[in-house]
């Protein structure tokens, strides 16, 4: 685990993506550089130029969605370690199950506290 | 007023309204640390029509389709954003567009969680969400939101000088081209 963790946060809301990234630098965790991907496919590009240590995906979103970003990530050996928390408004036991079933190292719902993220992280890093 | 009334698949308009309000109040206030006193949930006949405001509106498609929207002042979309975001906003921006529809997508994203535990897996389609000068008179009929449709609406009371101007709706109806059991078949959906 390097001393520096860089996030990459995958949200088409720009705003989810500001608050993702205020609550991350509200933690414990030594949070080095945010980068930040509007659709799978842009942090597909992102994760081939930046090496991070976590990913934190919504799964609605436009041209690919967190789930097939998901099995992208783990058809490919360097990142099938990587922790990936899904943060969505999906709630359903079907869309929680299909995500951890691709994968998934965690899931937050959508209206989530900042405690339900920060707890999330500490569990899972 | 909501009631009793079977919307289908052993869904009444109460228990809609109910995870209507549930979903509005819980992102409000875990969101944006906006304590809402949500009105009567009600069904929809004729709507108030603000002269101004942000609208935000999402798509619902599975077997039932319809739409979820958010509707508020200026005024309000931008106290939403300073609470979302922890910034202050004083003019209706890309940010504070962005905001409201994400506050619609979640709030929209829940009540739809729970219809699919009744009535089968939906999709939601991405908020498009603009400042209107004026809005389109909600009364008139929406495109395939003709017979059969549920439509209610609610209203929040944030601020005694912001009262009125938030509203939200969700229309839906069974999509036509889904098989349903004769018996899902005999209720008559439609809101008078």
């Amino acid at each position: 685990m390097p001393n520096v963790l860089d996030v990459l946060i995958v949200d088409d809301s720009a705003a989810i993506r500001k608050i993702l990234q205020r609550v991350l630098r509200q933690t414990d965790i030594a949070v080095g550089t945010v980068y930040e991907a509007g659709d799978g496919a842009e942090a597909l590009e992102t994760l081939r130029k930046q090496k991070v240590g976590l990913v934190l995906s919504d799964i609605n979103m436009p041209n690919m969605d967190g789930l097939e970003l998901l099995t992208h990530l783990r058809a490919e050996p360097a990142w099938q370690k990587l922790p990936v928390v899904m943060v969505s408004t999906e709630g359903t036991h079907a869309k929680v199950l299909e995500a951890v079933e691709r994968g998934a190292s965690g899931y937050v719902r959508k209206p989530f506290t900042a405690d339900q993220i920060k707890e999330k992280l500490v569990g899972l890093l | 007023m909501t009631n009793q009334t079977q919307i289908g698949e052993g869904l009444t308009q109460l228990e809609l309204a109910e995870a209507i309000r549930a979903s509005t109040t819980e992102v409000f206030s875990t969101m944006l640390g906006l304590e809402l006193a949500v009105g009567e949930v009600f069904v929809e006949k004729e709507e108030a029509v603000p002269a101004s405001g942000v609208v935000s509106i999402i798509g619902l498609a599975g077997a039932w389709v319809g739409s979820g929207s958010l509707s508020c002042s200026a005024q309000f979309a931008c106290k939403m954003a300073s609470h979302f975001l922890q910034e202050e906003y004083s003019a209706v921006t890309e940010d504070v567009l962005d905001t409201v529809a994400e506050v619609t997508n979640m709030v929209v994203g829940n009540v739809k969680t729970h219809l699919e535990n009744r009535l089968g897996a939906m999709g939601l389609s991405h908020p498009h969400c603009d400042l209107w000068a004026q809005f389109s008179d909600p009364r008139r009929p929406q495109p395939g939101m003709d017979g059969g449709a549920v439509q209610l609406g609610w209203r929040a009371d944030v601020h005694p000088d912001l009262r009125g101007a938030e509203s939200g709706r969700i229309r839906a109806k069974r999509a036509p081209w889904i098989p349903h059991s004769a018996s899902a078949d005999g209720i008559d959906t439609r809101v008078e």
